[in-house]
């Protein structure tokens, strides 16, 4: 094997892919990158831990002599990326299994694993697909992945749920029991059949890495285990999480009694506040606690640590059954205003009683919806 | 200034109690016994009678009895060595206030600021193991010293009704030739690490160097060595002080073996309600639950989980016990003994987090329900309302974990830390 590339255009690639690799040594070859080039397909990189494959090509190399060899992603990237920027050549030696990588009159070289078994990324048989644009499926994870669960006993609240109907309605869903974010979108095709799969959060991320802002078509491919995220030169797997996912539908409130309009930023900031307010207790949860009387909202913390604060909110418009008291987690209410203020002035809060979920939304903008569980308090 | 720490043990407690209720069993010899029915047939304590015969506490009831065939058994009377174990601290407190209990029959108490008032530490000493002979009718063994554990070393020096002193200038001459294996905190297993290195008397352990002690025994290597020398500052707690609560759990050695899941799930079931009953009497709620197994060849195993909300619900507790049981116990053999802990405790007012998928309303009612249960039952007996899980076996039935297991462990270190 034998190419040459600009040392920018192969760090971006190792960039991409090499988190995929295992960082656990169970199984060496899965710590490593694979590499192959040929003059058709110009250079593919591959890594895996078998719950999550990326593979990137890139066209713009020099194919002396077609071949493949596998490195370990770590040292690999982090010797590319340090490279200074010019056109890099990679050369495999057969007879020292050694990789050397000539830049400018300096060389190095990489060892490599010999005679390895690299495992095929299972992405045969995936006939399901939908294609949304980039900028779509950015905005849908970028508002819903947060609320997924970092560890649950129930698999499926550490994932995200991509529920795809057949009219061609997709709802990207997730939550960790206590809130739920839901994002909505009508796509240009149907498909044949209602379909669920969810995704781990991981996945999530590792997409939102590569994700831009263009109308660029993504594709999703998936079956029973796995999806495939795809499209021009960059492709990655992940293994689905298993389980039923509960009707979430069901617990989005129908009907609300109180509607507050507030500006986003003026809530951002009470809550920004408010968070420097250390949870008591062994739980050490921090917690607001929203008063609504008289068309007035106030927003209350308290810490028997630290102190106390009560805000009274300007420029407040509220609708419906006046004088209650309901509380809430601030980090969780705090991460759906940080999502408003990426698209919108005013914020809607509305309630459904002391206990009942609460609902925030961007008045103009039905396709995204966050719910809050408020908690339970002793008084 | 020296510290004037006595260690009050009172001798034969359980036994020399049951003795002086019974007349006609002073002269025999005499041991408190679980109840050899239901199974838990171990010898809790016994008298000098007995304790000749060879018989040792936590022996198999059938053990003692060839050793000693005219041993008289009695089962325990935990109220009555309750109100005894109460008038002893009261006779404590006319001394002083701090007073920290060690099980029933064990208190330190330190008098320091009391000998101004009525006389030296021996003096004391003398005073109360008087008054207790006088006024309950058993007998003490009281260390007198200058820190808790020579204080408690000295209680054991002497039995019965004997005061030890133990000081800076003597307690190389008292102290340090006795086996290490006496030492509080040497158990057998750090007695046999200790005499693999040639560790036999506490003396040895005193003049060994700390650091090779750590290297051999973890963190309580210099622990035990300061111990040893009489470095032990750690206070007497006041009188009334409790220490925190951890955890609250309660097990049982059930009458009969356990055989089937549906045997497992009743007594989880009554477990789970007295460990609830217990963490509301107490204003707690649990976020872990922890079960404990052992079966019938007394091999044991323990599991956790985490609930999904804190709680102090039966339902909720023994469903997630069960949960635990059914992934982690294979049915090698059947089971003899059961406990269930909750772990993890919050205050019950500490703010919840509702969750999305669960009514929160109908916690609360299962919440106020159980409140009521309380009630009822404190005022009709346990046994006035029953689970219809437990209409399915008499023998489990009858088991009321709250009110029959009421003795807590206690730890020297208060709060699990090393000092």
């Amino acid at each position: 094997m034998n190419f040459s590339i600009e040392q920018k255009d192969l760090a971006s690639l190792t960039n991409l892919v090499y988190r995929a690799a295992s960082n656990k040594n169970a199984i060496p070859v899965l710590a490593g990158l694979l590499l192959s080039v040929d003059p058709e397909s110009g250079l593919t990189i591959t890594a895996t831990d078998m719950e999550i494959g990326m593979r990137v090509s890139a066209k713009n190399v020099d194919v002396t002599e077609p071949g493949s060899v596998l490195v370990n992603a770590l040292y690999f990237h982090n010797f590319i990326k340090s490279l200074p920027a010019m056109r890099i050549n990679l050369q495999y030696d057969k007879e020292t299994a050694k990789l050397n990588v000539i830049y400018g009159r300096s060389t190095g070289f990489i060892n490599t694993y010999r005679d390895f078994e690299y495992p095929n990324l299972p992405i045969d048989k995936m006939e399901d697909r939908i294609t949304i644009p980039q900028a779509v499926l950015k905005e849908a994870l970028k508002k819903t992945a947060f609320a997924a669960a970092v560890t649950h006993f129930r698999q499926v609240f550490t994932g995200i749920l991509f529920d795809v109907k057949s009219n061609g309605e997709l709802k990207v869903v997730a939550s960790d029991t206590h809130r739920l974010a839901y994002f909505s979108y009508e796509m240009e095709q149907a498909i044949s059949e209602d379909t669920k799969f969810i995704i781990p959060q991981r996945t999530a991320n590792e997409i939102l890495r590569v994700l831009d802002e263009s109308d660029e078509p993504f594709k999703i491919a998936f079956n029973e285990n796995n999806v495939v995220f795809y499209r021009e030169g960059f492709l990655l797997m992940s293994r689905l999480i298993e389980g039923q996912y509960p009707v979430y539908e069901q617990v989005i409130p129908q009907s609300f009694s109180t509607f507050i309009n507030i500006k986003t930023s003026t809530l951002g900031e009470i809550l920004e506040r408010a968070r420097t307010m250390p949870g008591d207790d062994s739980l050490k949860m921090q917690y607001i606690q929203l008063t609504v009387a008289n068309n007035e909202l106030r927003i209350n913390a308290y810490s028997e640590l630290m102190g106390e604060l009560d805000e009274r909110v300007e420029e407040v418009d509220i609708e419906g059954e006046q004088d209650q008291k309901i509380s809430f987690n601030t980090n969780y209410f705090l991460d759906a205003v940080r999502v408003m203020q990426t698209e919108s002035e005013d914020i809607q809060l509305k309630l459904s009683g002391t206990l009942g979920p609460a609902m925030i939304q961007n008045p103009a903008n039905e396709k995204y919806i966050y719910i809050l569980v408020p908690l339970r308090t002793s008084n | 200034m020296d510290r004037v720490i006595l260690h009050s043990d009172l001798n034969n407690f359980y036994a020399s109690v049951e003795c002086l209720y019974r007349p006609e069993i002073r002269d025999k010899p005499v041991a408190v016994g679980g109840d050899q029915e239901a199974r838990h047939g171990i010898i809790l304590a016994k008298n000098y009678l007995a304790k000749a015969t060879g018989i040792q506490t936590g022996e198999v009831i059938w053990q003692a009895k060839r050793k000693c065939p005219a041993l008289v058994i009695v089962p325990p009377n935990y109220p009555l060595y309750m109100r005894y174990s109460h008038l002893a601290r009261d006779i404590y407190a006319d001394y002083t206030d701090q007073i920290e209990p060690f099980g029933l029959d064990e208190a330190w108490l330190d008098v320091t600021g009391s000998c101004p008032l009525f006389g030296t530490g021996t003096h004391i000493a003398d005073e109360i193991r008087e008054r207790i002979k006088a006024e309950m009718g058993v007998t003490a063994s009281v260390g007198v010293s200058y820190n808790k554990i020579f204080a408690k070393l000295g209680s054991d020096l002497k039995k019965p009704d004997a005061t030890t002193v133990i000081t800076p200038e003597n307690y190389k001459h008292v102290v340090w030739p006795l086996p290490a294996g006496d030492l509080l905190y040497v158990g057998r297993s750090t007695n046999k690490k200790l005499a693999s290195c040639g560790i036999i008397g506490i003396g040895d352990i005193a003049k060994a160097s700390p650091a090779y002690l750590r290297l051999r025994l973890g963190k309580w290597g210099e622990v035990l060595w300061s111990f040893a020398n009489g470095y032990d500052s750690s206070p007497v707690a006041r009188a009334g002080e409790e220490s925190v609560i951890k955890s609250i759990g309660n097990s049982i050695t059930t009458p009969r073996d356990l055989e089937t899941e549906e045997d497992v799930r009743m007594i989880l079931y009554i477990l789970s309600e007295s460990v609830a009953a217990r963490l509301r009497d107490h204003g707690f709620k649990c976020r872990t639950v922890h079960i404990h197994i052992r079966d019938k060849d007394l091999f044991t195993f323990g599991a956790q989980g985490k609930l999904a909300q804190p709680s102090a619900i039966s339902s909720e507790i023994a469903e997630k016990a069960l949960a635990i049981f059914q992934a982690n116990y294979t049915w090698e053999k059947p089971i003899r003994s059961i406990g269930v802990r909750g772990g993890d405790l919050v205050t019950a007012a500490s703010n919840i987090q509702i969750s999305l998928f669960d009514d929160e309303n109908r916690r609360i009612k299962q919440e106020n329900l159980e409140v009521t249960l309380d009630s009822l039952r404190s005022r009709f007996g346990h046994h006035s309302v029953q689970r219809a899980i437990l209409l399915q076996d008499n023998d489990l039935m009858s088991i009321n974990p709250k009110d029959d297991h009421v003795i807590h462990p206690i730890a020297y270190f208060k709060e699990g830390r090393l000092p």
